[in-house]
């Protein structure tokens, strides 16, 4: 389950190149302006507008489009238990169920803006390395000390990772097969305690290996970031189209 | 288990980023440091965790392991799930930046509660007092959390009430499930490592 949310961060871009302090920033506007959309044709041409930022982007659309299966997963089941339990004048019987139109059109609601504000999410975090973009959040005075405790626990994911699958090689190779019995449950519970003993002893190595190199709790970056005028014209241009779709949204 | 972009009305999840703001700000005024690291690597561990999958039936249900999050890190545990939900919105697309703090209200405050219930373990003189209240804490937080994805789907509009009784319903074989899982790792922990239990971890002084 490798993220590899790096893996295009490399990439050549006007997005790429754009100043990951004032990108995140100006997704951040994108993101929240999207979520207070209501009528469909304003969410229409904001799902157009990240759908051709994506292309701009350069992302492949292979990488976009599978990040957008766990929502797309999430929401399908929408498009049949809102028509089926909303009441409303607009219905058709098919079967015994009757069936209302108008949960169509609130569940597509749902899902374009839901599937427009996680491309913008893919876009803001797939441009430049991770530990990049957390850095721009703390500039962007996000606290820094979640913004460190984001940053370790993105480490440990890994470490972990590969402490799970030998505890499962060693599982299987003793024939332990998961069933739905008092055993199974008793041993994940085990399994999650001895998960959580190793890592803490592991974490408290770590710990004093970064103490005994200078950690003080602060983040130090060997870089500044430097803001051009491109950055800031692209940043208008965004802010351009969210002030134009709020305002529509409204008005319609 | 998460709500995603895009279903919460604006009211929803602009409220739950107050609340869960509140909560976030007076736990790390009372972080220091060398706490970071600690929780980080419990915040990874349950991450890690989420992906273990118990069978059920037919089917099979992934750990969420809200309850244990609270037994053993205590009055932090809000901080380390609403991390944890930062990452997954950010890396892998699960939940979402806009209902990041309702989602962190509707599994950290019962990851706070699950806290309170297994500390009364200590007002009881009893066996297996471990077993108990971790039990009940495993299942409480996780029909707590359901019934906070419902209400927070139903305040959103009268259109997802449906959504939000199947989602309802489908919390309780998860609730069975995870208090038995929490009360037999808050047993285990007693046994080896009581210390990191109930966030005492973070009170140490140094190591």
């Amino acid at each position: 389950m490798h993220p590899d949310i790096d893996k295009y961060a490399h990439l050549t871009s006007p997005i790429h190149r754009w100043d990951p302090r004032v990108k995140i920033a100006f997704m951040g506007i994108s993101i929240f302006t999207i979520a207070t959309l209501n009528q469909l044709p304003a969410i229409g041409i904001s799902f157009a507008f990240c759908l051709s930022l994506v292309l701009i982007s350069r992302l492949p659309l292979s990488f976009v489009t599978k990040r957008l299966l766990p929502v797309t997963i999430f929401l399908l089941p929408f498009f049949i238990i809102i028509p089926l339990t909303m009441p409303g004048e607009t219905t058709v019987k098919v079967l015994a169920f009757s069936f209302n139109l108008d949960g169509l059109t609130i569940a597509a609601r749902v899902y374009f803006k839901a599937l427009s504000i996680v491309m913008l999410i893919i876009i803001m975090m797939g441009t430049a390395p991770f530990s990049d973009s957390l850095k721009a959040m703390e500039r962007l005075k996000m606290p820094a000390m979640i913004v460190q405790m984001i940053l370790f626990t993105y480490r440990y994911i890994f470490v972990f990772l590969l402490e799970l699958r030998r505890m499962n090689t060693g599982m299987s190779s003793r024939n332990f097969v998961k069933k739905t019995n008092l055993h199974t449950v008793k041993t994940m519970g085990n399994f999650v305690g001895v998960l959580l003993v190793r890592s803490f002893e592991k974490a408290e190595k770590i710990y004093q290996a970064m103490l005994s190199r200078g950690y003080d709790g602060t983040l130090k970056t060997f870089f500044e970031y430097e803001i051009v005028a491109r950055d800031y014209v692209k940043g208008s241009l965004v802010m351009l189209v969210c002030i134009i779709l709020f305002v529509g949204d409204k008005l319609l | 288990m998460h709500i995603s972009e895009g279903v919460l009305s604006p009211q929803v999840w602009i409220g739950g980023y107050v609340v869960a703001g509140v909560i976030v700000a007076a736990t790390i005024k009372k972080l220091k440091p060398e706490d970071l690291p600690k929780i980080s690597v419990i915040t990874s561990v349950f991450f890690v965790a989420s992906l273990i999958h118990v069978p059920l039936g037919p089917t099979s249900v992934h750990l969420l392991l809200i309850g244990l999050v609270g037994v053993v890190l205590g009055w932090a545990a809000f901080v380390s799930i609403f991390v944890g939900l930062t990452l997954q919105a950010l890396l892998f697309q699960h939940g979402g930046i806009t209902p990041l703090g309702a989602n962190a209200c509707m599994m950290g405050i019962p990851a706070l509660c699950a806290y309170g219930i297994f500390s009364l373990r200590k007002n009881f003189n009893i066996k297996h007092s471990e077993a108990i209240f971790g039990t009940l804490a495993g299942a409480i937080a996780i029909f707590l959390a359901g019934i906070s994805l419902a209400l927070l789907l139903a305040m959103s509009g009268d259109e997802f009430l449906g959504v939000a009784k199947l989602a309802l319903l489908a919390h309780v074989p998860i609730m069975i499930i995870e208090g038995a899982v929490t009360g037999f790792a808050a047993v285990f922990l007693q046994k080896v490592k009581p210390e990191i239990l109930e966030g005492n971890a973070l009170d140490a002084s140094g190591y």
